[in-house]
């Protein structure tokens, strides 16, 4: 009985230990008690999601189960706060998810630098935000048109095609 | 709703027109990026990897926590049934 009783004593303190690690490793995820269903680049890979009706395609970093819904999250570890070009990626996620699965998602999850999550709600309003971005993006690639530089200092600066929008160029615009 | 026409857009290149439809277009165009960008690139698929092993890690904590509950409860049984049947603890009926 007294090393049964040491063993279970054991048990219980790897228990509280293990207990705190996944705290702390799902908080570094930026999951809170949502259940993991899968995660690009892990041994259950996130699948490819396609919409035929949309011409969409994309694979969300993460996808967590909440109660009957399936929540995409988008990981951004360098990003410090919340951008509107990640706000209309986890839409499009959002949509992939609500064609692939049949239900559809009421957010999705952000996680920026540090764990930090944040909950984009996937409204009517932002849908349609989505849709017209992506009726805008088309019409470019139809009328095989460029888009033009325009300088915003942030970005530009830290921009891998700095070179290629302003070699020997003014900054034409300013916003 | 009227289906879309046109080529596939992808989730991301719809975050990257959002930040620049100038960068999204250069890099449709299969442009090079300056030494720092490709580094950042390379930067940000190292990331998501270790993002992906975090998550395999997480599970497997998960696995064994869950072993471990199942491993405590037997224990708990076997020891009452021990101190019952050793006489150390009599049943209250």
């Amino acid at each position: 009985v007294v090393v049964l009783v040491i063993t279970l004593v054991l048990c219980l303190v790897l228990l509280c230990f293990l207990d705190r690690w996944r705290r702390s490793e799902r908080t570094e995820l930026g999951l809170m008690n949502e259940a993991m269903i899968s995660a690009d680049d892990s041994e259950h890979p996130t699948p490819t999601l396609y919409s035929a009706r949309y011409r969409l395609v994309g694979r969300p970093d993460q996808l967590v189960r909440a109660g009957r819904m399936l929540i995409p999250v988008e990981h951004k570890p360098r990003a410090r706060r919340l951008q509107d070009s990640h706000i209309l990626q986890v839409a499009a996620q959002c949509l992939l998810v609500q064609e692939v699965y049949g239900v559809r998602p009421t957010y999705g999850l952000l996680v920026l630098a540090g764990g930090i999550q944040e909950r984009v709600e996937f409204t009517a309003a932002l849908e349609q935000r989505l849709l017209d971005t992506m009726a805008e993006m088309r019409a470019l690639l139809r009328e095989d048109r460029e888009p033009g530089p325009l300088w915003v200092a942030r970005k530009c600066r830290a921009c891998g095609f700095r070179e290629t929008c302003w070699d020997g160029a003014d900054q034409r615009a300013v916003r | 709703m009227k289906p879309a026409g046109g080529p596939y857009l992808t989730a991301s290149e719809i975050g990257a027109f959002v930040y620049c439809p100038q960068a999204w277009h250069l890099g449709r165009q299969n442009v090079a990026r300056n030494a720092g960008g490709a580094r950042r690139l390379v930067a940000g698929t190292v990331a998501h990897r270790q993002i992906g092993a975090r998550a395999d890690w997480v599970r497997a904590i998960e696995l064994l926590r869950r072993l471990l509950i199942v491993a405590t409860c037997g224990l708990v049984a076997i020891v009452v049934i021990q101190l019952f049947s050793a006489g150390r603890l009599v049943f209250p009926w």
